[in-house]
């Protein structure tokens, strides 16, 4: 007999990511992502002035402020077709790239890496066994036994005092749980020097962006920090100093820690490389602008399509009709009004709310397609796109990451089990490492065009009488994002934001089509309904960014995510 | 040495009244000078971002918008141990309500704060767009007098100045 759990992790406040599945013969059979929350909140911007939108698109989402902003920006500049200095390309480049590398580093130790990692396992550890697994995986001089036996000593005292502090909901215990207790130590070791290194990247982000979050050096056009090395108030060396002697901190982390903990945890878990696949066609935008038309970028983009990379096709800037054309959403299974895909420059956004019904509307959520068919984005399609174009620095970390897998399971991993759950963690490691190999480029080309003497920053946006469309794209953390906008008069007339979550935490579609998240945990193993520690596997695999949003306290406790099964 | 206190506004200014806490901060801003080892700011919706701006400080006050059966615009004081009971027995994104875990996993990292505390404005709508209910609205001053009186117990003294700035209004409240 079919059992449904329904992970719904709020109550009374509403926002969250809520996923009903039924299992039978201890498989997921059937599964629904939704949100609860009514996301309609590109409506406030309409009648505004469009140099202002980025200040309210980086309130969006607490967590993804920087890149709400950027995407807004760009929108404008490519309605209006404006040239951005290249120096502020770097600028804004260097800023995403300290964002992602805090927000990939905090998602995987913060958030996922206790999914794998059973801290109750720890007190058997044995630290010099810790420190020899993990001297032999890289040169990171934070590896010692000595290290390995202090933490192991806190984690002692923790589970001493029967108080597990953090780390009180785990499903310790749980038989899905394989890492030996050394790896267990190693993980945790290096979780608390994650809190230390993730402060470095926010400090970077801030040094260019004024303060976090909600930076304050953007414009449409450019951005305001005002390039002068000889000078206090100005951008000057003393800051580019500061702000490579930070990047410069956790560039070897996220190489030579993150990429091999989670090499670690893969080699340890084999089976997750054939659990998660979902949908296999990839989406994925060119990001790192390295001309002032934004027609060169750093990181290619493109398609890939049944999970097939000789299926390749590329997204070659914002201008790009294969992108503008392709997509769509549709309101089908989720609470607004009308069916069938609209175009995001005609998107609407009009609620119209039912009960939760399975074969009905079920989601706040819309289903963004693109030709039609449902794409996973994220640093999955990020890496595999990259891949697939050619691109060397993928190329070469994700090469390294398959060979360390390899290595340490003794099997040999294949680029094809990427798609996967687990894939998806390896791809956001290899993805880390790439743009924390981009920062060192970034960071020279805006010191080299300094040094030549090009100190330009911005070009002032002028209107147009009448209308124009602009599409502004960035490759964020979570994947895809596009900011859709209609401009008359100088006035905003309609505002659309297809973000990377819309397209993995889609519902299903017209034609029936699940989205990503949905479409993954079928055939998932679950091996006690009570602890669905696998259904949350795949789910955090994707990074879900769904509460974009409220963040009211609840002294109650009731905002307490829930496991219930039917 | 003095010690480092910072007071951070949370909520979201596009979700009505989840905007009470960067309200307050923006009228704190505008009321009072502070001595240099107090830091304020408006920090949004940060999830676990939080862990970022809450490690290395001596002493923390949030200040948030909270969802009690009370009143809206009731203000009432949180210690510790009532923020860190409320946290998400599961967290699905990074973007849960993070006071709770932010505070557990600096104190296991020994960089969290000696002391926490949170300022709570009761809600009464939170619902998609810009603006305060007037009773929340109405709870701002009394929210900021409690910030100055949490600080006062902690040895800070905020200086009041003559003219609040015209109390600059932020621009999700104009």
């Amino acid at each position: 007999m079919s059992k449904r759990i329904v992970i719904d992790p709020i109550t009374r406040i509403e926002g969250h990511l809520r996923v009903d599945v039924d299992v039978d013969g201890g498989q997921v059979q059937k599964a629904w992502a939704s949100s609860t929350m009514w996301r309609g909140i590109e409506r406030i911007l309409v009648g505004h002035d469009p140099r202002e939108a980025w200040l309210y698109t980086q309130r969006f989402c607490g967590v993804c402020t920087t890149v709400h902003a950027l995407a807004s920006v760009r929108s404008v500049e490519n309605a209006l077709d404006l040239d951005v200095p290249v120096n502020a390309q770097y600028i804004r480049n260097l800023i995403m790239i300290s964002h992602a590398l805090h927000d990939h580093v905090v998602h995987f130790y913060q958030l996922s890496a206790l999914d794998w990692v059973d801290v109750t396992q720890i007190p058997k550890a044995d630290p010099a066994k810790a420190a020899a697994i993990a001297e032999s995986l890289s040169d990171w001089p934070r590896n010692s036994k000595e290290e390995m036996k202090a933490v192991q000593d806190k984690v002692k005292g923790l589970v001493a005092s029967g108080q597990l502090g953090i780390f009180a909901h785990g499903y310790w215990g749980h038989p899905a749980m394989k890492l030996s207790p050394e790896v267990n130590l190693l993980a945790v070791s290096h979780y608390l020097q994650a809190l230390e290194y993730q402060r470095y990247a926010n400090q970077a982000v801030a040094i260019l962006g004024g303060k976090t979050p909600h930076i304050q050096n953007l414009a449409v056009g450019g951005v305001a920090n005002a390039i002068n090395l000889d000078s206090m108030g100005a951008l000057n060396l003393d800051r580019l100093y500061q702000l490579k002697s930070l990047l410069d901190k956790v560039i070897p982390f996220v190489q030579q820690v993150y990429l091999n903990d989670v090499a670690a945890i893969a080699a340890m878990n084999p089976e997750w490389f054939e659990y998660g696949a979902g949908v296999t066609n990839y989406l994925s935008v060119p990001d790192l602008p390295m001309d002032a038309k934004s027609t060169k970028f750093a990181m290619p983009g493109g398609t890939i399509m049944n999970g097939d990379l000789k299926t390749f096709k590329p997204i070659t800037g914002p201008k790009d009709e294969y992108f503008r054309k392709g997509v769509t959403e549709d309101n089908t299974h989720a609470y607004y009004e009308g069916t069938g895909g609209l175009h995001p420059f005609e998107g609407k956004t009009d609620p119209h709310f039912t009960e939760w019904s399975e074969n009905g509307k079920y989601s706040w959520v819309k289903a963004p397609r693109f030709e039609g068919k449902p794409m996973q984005v994220g640093p999955l399609a990020n890496v595999l796109v990259g891949y697939a174009a050619g691109d060397p620095v993928v190329q070469k970390w994700t090469n390294l990451a398959i060979e360390k897998i390899s290595k340490i399971s003794g099997k040999q991993v294949t680029p094809a089990m990427l798609h996967s759950t687990l894939g998806r963690h390896a791809a956001r490691a290899i993805r880390t490492a790439v743009l924390a190999e981009h920062a060192t480029t970034q960071w020279n080309a805006l010191v080299d065009n300094i040094t030549k003497g090009d100190t330009k920053i911005f070009n002032p946006p002028q209107f147009p009488k009448g209308e124009v469309e602009g599409m502004g794209f960035h490759e964020a953390p979570r994947g895809t994002l596009s900011h859709w906008i209609v401009i008359n008069d100088a006035k905003i007339k309609n505002y659309q934001a297809v973000v990377p979550t819309t397209w993995n935490a889609s519902p299903r579609d017209d034609k029936g089509n699940p989205g990503p998240y949905e479409a993954s945990l079928l055939k998932n193993p679950v091996h006690d309904p009570e602890h669905p520690l696998e259904v949350v596997r795949t789910v955090h695999s994707f990074d879900p960014c769904m509460a974009c949003a409220v963040h009211v306290f609840d002294p109650s406790g009731k905002n307490v995510a829930k496991v219930k099964v039917l | 040495m003095s010690d480092r206190i910072a007071v951070f506004g949370v909520g979201n200014v596009l979700l009505g009244d989840d905007g009470a806490g960067s309200s307050v901060i923006h009228l704190l801003q505008s009321m009072y000078d502070f001595p240099a080892n107090v830091e304020l700011e408006d920090l949004g919706t940060p999830g676990l971002e939080l862990l970022a701006h809450v490690a290395g400080n001596d002493v923390v006050i949030f200040v948030d918008a909270v969802a009690e059966d009370l009143a809206p615009g009731t203000v009432r004081i949180y210690e510790r141990q009532a923020i860190v009971d409320a946290c998400p027995a599961l967290r699905v994104g990074p973007h849960d309500p993070a006071l709770g875990d932010t505070l557990l996993a600096l104190e296991f990292a020994d960089e969290g704060p000696r002391e926490a505390v949170l300022v709570g404005i009761v809600a009464a709508s939170t619902s998609s767009g810009i603006g305060l209910t007037p009773s929340v609205r109405a709870a701002l001053p009394i929210a900021a007098q409690s910030v100055i009186d949490e600080l006062s117990k902690r040895g800070v003294r905020a200086i009041k100045r003559s003219k609040n700035a015209a109390l600059e209004t932020p621009w999700w409240l104009d």
